[in-house]
């Protein structure tokens, strides 16, 4: 051991550390600072980045408009609001218009549509006229979700078939409902989630006095070619998708 | 560790505390006082703003000590490509038996069998011995595992007699 001793006796011909404490705190005082700043900086170039189209957004419902038609969904005008209207007389409670059979449904459709294969066979198919195109639906009790999904949602599956671009569909969303754009099967898409908002079918050319109007709660539009179809359900937006992408168009 | 939530003054006294033991590490390596206290008070300073990363119920001597040893490291580094001192290109930890600024107590004899030993055995036995640090500490300074040290140390021991009964 006299070896280790003589190695630990080499420690005493070092030079005495010296008291460093005030010159690294004075460092630590000043890296803190920078590293507040650098902080500082880089929250206000987040919220700047932020905030620039927020406030375009914000100011001009024109350019929202504008945004929002640049979703590409051809059949689907949608417009924002501060807020919505109270609900008056003309806003009616669901109402999907006359059964119909499938065969039916796909002649007026003008494709070979089938029921989203994720759901299975629906509760019933319903069909409202438009003037210039169908709207059909397929509706899903709750009772029937919960069997198949395992959540008790109701949804509705509708496809719309139309001939007048922006004129068959609209929607307003107040600015509580959040609008997500999105891509399915490289077709446009969008999710109106987080606030109901309000569905409006033109009856004629966007005439609003022939318009049948009501609240929907979350829903996937996405146009698939010449049908827009509609998904309306209080469910995750992947199943929405994945019900989308079921149904068989021909 | 309140230091970890921002606690100046909490870091303060873990300055206090470890200063010494970081001034000798960054000696061992740099063989220069002056180099010695630039690095300690830069890596302090780099320790405190790192401090976030540091595993909560780790040891902070080693994470330290690691810190001093790669802050030494770079000033050894920026001194060698400052001066081009050839002989020091060979050893990347550049303790030689302190011969540069006091005298050492121990004979002349240890100090050349010292200098004649591979680098990473001076390192090893420097960490060990001179700095008297644990396996653990000096396998976090070297930047190699646990039981390399305790291999290493041994053989440079060896080595380490062989030098000085060749010398006598």
């Amino acid at each position: 051991m006299t070896l280790e001793r003589d190695l630990r006796a080499l420690a005493e011909g070092f030079p005495e550390a010296p008291d460093l404490t005030h010159r690294v705190m004075a460092g630590v005082r000043g890296a803190s600072v920078q590293r507040r700043r650098r902080r500082r900086i880089a929250v206000l170039a987040l919220a700047l980045l932020l905030l620039v189209p927020a406030t375009a957004l914000a100011v001009s419902s024109d350019l929202r408009g504008r945004v929002l038609d640049t979703f590409g969904l051809r059949d689907v005008k949608i417009t924002t609001v501060t807020r919505l209207p109270e609900a008056g007389p003309e806003v009616r409670p669901l109402q999907l218009g006359s059964r119909i059979s499938l065969a039916q449904a796909r002649k007026d459709l003008g494709a070979a549509v089938a029921a989203p294969t994720v759901l299975g066979a629906t509760d019933g198919i319903f069909e409202e006229l438009l003037a210039p195109g169908v709207d059909v639906t397929w509706s899903y009790d709750a009772a029937t979700i919960a069997r198949r999904l395992g959540q008790r949602k109701r949804v509705l599956v509708s496809i719309v078939r139309g001939t007048i671009d922006k004129t068959i569909l609209g929607k307003t969303v107040a600015e509580a409902t959040k609008t997500i754009p999105l891509t399915i099967d490289g077709e446009p898409a969008l999710i109106l989630t987080g606030h109901p908002h309000l569905l409006v079918l033109f009856r004629s050319a966007g005439a609003v006095g022939q318009t049948y109007t009501r609240f929907a709660g979350t829903t996937l539009l996405w146009q698939r070619r010449d049908l827009l179809i509609r998904i309306e359900a209080n469910l995750p937006r992947a199943v929405l998708v994945r019900i989308a992408r079921s149904i068989p168009t021909g | 560790m309140r230091a970890r939530r921002g606690d100046a003054r909490a870091y303060e006294s873990l300055v206090q505390e470890h200063q010494a033991i970081a001034f000798r590490t960054a000696y061992v390596i740099t063989g220069s006082a002056a180099d010695a206290e630039e690095a300690v008070q830069e890596a302090f300073v780099r320790a405190w703003l790192a401090l976030r990363r540091f595993r909560q119920g780790a040891e902070f001597r080693p994470w330290l000590l690691t810190i001093v040893a790669n802050e030494a490291r770079n000033r050894v580094r920026s001194r060698r490509r400052r001066e081009g001192l050839a002989e020091r290109a060979a050893s990347e930890l550049a303790w030689q038996a302190p011969a540069c600024d006091v005298p050492a107590p121990g004979d002349g004899a240890l100090r050349e069998a010292l200098a004649v030993l591979p680098e990473r055995d001076r390192s090893v036995l420097a960490c060990r011995y001179v700095l008297d640090l644990g396996e653990q500490e000096t396998a976090a300074v070297l930047g190699i595992a646990r039981g390399t040290v305790k291999s290493r140390t041994a053989r440079a021991l060896e080595r380490l007699r062989a030098a000085l009964e060749a010398g006598t």
